[in-house]
């Protein structure tokens, strides 16, 4: 996986290319706490480019926000695919992601 | 499971029944010795028996599971969501595996089964298999998960093959996770897929296993968030598991 870092005003955009899963979520992860050390006030996460996460992935997401939170950042996550987020309404995790 | 044993090599009078719920541990009768787990308090007893008698009527005679969230006490609900209770008669290993298995056949309708080792489907036929290989390193569980990817978008709708990769995605994060020695298994069955995973790890205590097959949110392991085997439940069409003490094997049937 690739995950791309993009500045959009005052947002800090990051972008995960490829699947998301029980052998990327690290990745992700370490690319979002290494945004938080930066002193970022909001981050995107946009995911058109990830076309398919597990629950890892998904616990992974979580746990990116739940780092922003403790950092005062806020987290939204955008541009999801119908596909993920079958995935999202078949694990039950829908309604406890931050969309924008 | 181990402490199942451990009462049977004593030579412990039968028990009427044991309640286990989350490592709480209940022997209705005295003089029996706790184990593992914190002592279940008389108060939660007394709602468990209550709880049993509403549900159940008085004559519980096999195998009962409750969602602790139904249990009351002083009229209020205990409010742990998802938490269950598996009562057997006995404490010999023997007899608490088989009212596990009806239990959990009972909550799923039939869908999971749970065997023990010596009762667990053969190997597949060296033909019928698609691809296999071991899964005790990352990289091999992402080799197996990328050639089964490959192997499915090829062949299935895109829809299907989103969800058996989903499925294939949580065996090898658990196999991975749980297990030492992890090997998976991928072959064809009738119009659909059998993905067989086997570990050697230290298998999954009984009292653990209705929460932890069924239960989203439910997980021993930090970081993690517990949808694993919930989601392979709901993607199988059927699914057989035996766990104990040589590890843990699961076949999920895919269609």
């Amino acid at each position: 996986m690739h995950v791309d870092i993009t500045q959009e005003g005052s947002h800090v955009v990051v972008s995960p290319m490829g699947d998301l899963d029980f052998t990327t979520r690290d990745v992700l992860e370490s690319e979002i706490r290494r945004i938080l050390n930066q002193e970022a006030l909001r981050i995107v996460l946009d995911l058109e480019q990830v076309r398919f996460i597990d629950s890892s992935g998904v616990a992974g997401l979580l746990a990116c926000c739940e780092d922003a939170t403790l950092a005062g950042v806020t987290v939204r996550i955008r541009n999801v695919a119908p596909e993920l987020m079958e995935i999202f309404d078949l694990i039950g995790v829908r309604s406890v992601l931050p969309f924008e | 499971m181990a402490r199942a044993e451990h009462m049977a090599d004593e030579g412990t009078a039968p028990v009427p029944y044991v309640i286990c719920c989350e490592g709480l541990h209940l022997e209705t009768a005295p003089g029996t010795e706790s184990g593992a787990g914190e002592p279940f308090p008389v108060e939660l007893s007394a709602a468990v028996t209550e709880t049993l008698f509403q549900l159940h009527g008085r004559e519980v005679s096999g195998p009962v599971m409750v969602k602790v969230s139904d249990i009351c006490i002083h009229g209020h609900a205990l409010g742990k969501k998802g938490y269950l209770v598996c009562i057997f008669p006995g404490a010999d290993a023997g007899a608490a595996y088989r009212c596990y298995a009806a239990g959990l056949a009972q909550l799923t309708n039939g869908r999971v089964q749970l065997v023990t080792h010596d009762r667990f489907p053969g190997r597949p036929l060296p033909e019928r298999v698609l691809l296999q290989g071991p899964v005790a390193t990352p990289q091999q569980a992402r080799d197996i998960f990328v050639r089964f990817k490959t192997l499915v978008t090829a062949s299935l709708p895109a829809k299907k093959a989103l969800f058996f990769r989903l499925a294939c995605a949580e065996l090898a994060a658990n196999t991975l996770r749980h297990g030492k020695h992890g090997r998976m298994a991928i072959y064809g069955h009738e119009q659909g897929l059998v993905i067989l995973a086997e570990d050697r790890g230290p298998g999954i205590p009984l009292h653990l296993l209705p929460s932890s097959l069924l239960v989203v949110g439910y997980s021993t392991v930090t970081g993690s968030l517990g949808a694993g085997y919930p989601t392979i439940i709901q993607l199988s069409e059927s699914l057989t598991i035996a766990t104990g003490c040589q590890g843990t094997s699961i076949l999920a049937f895919l269609k």
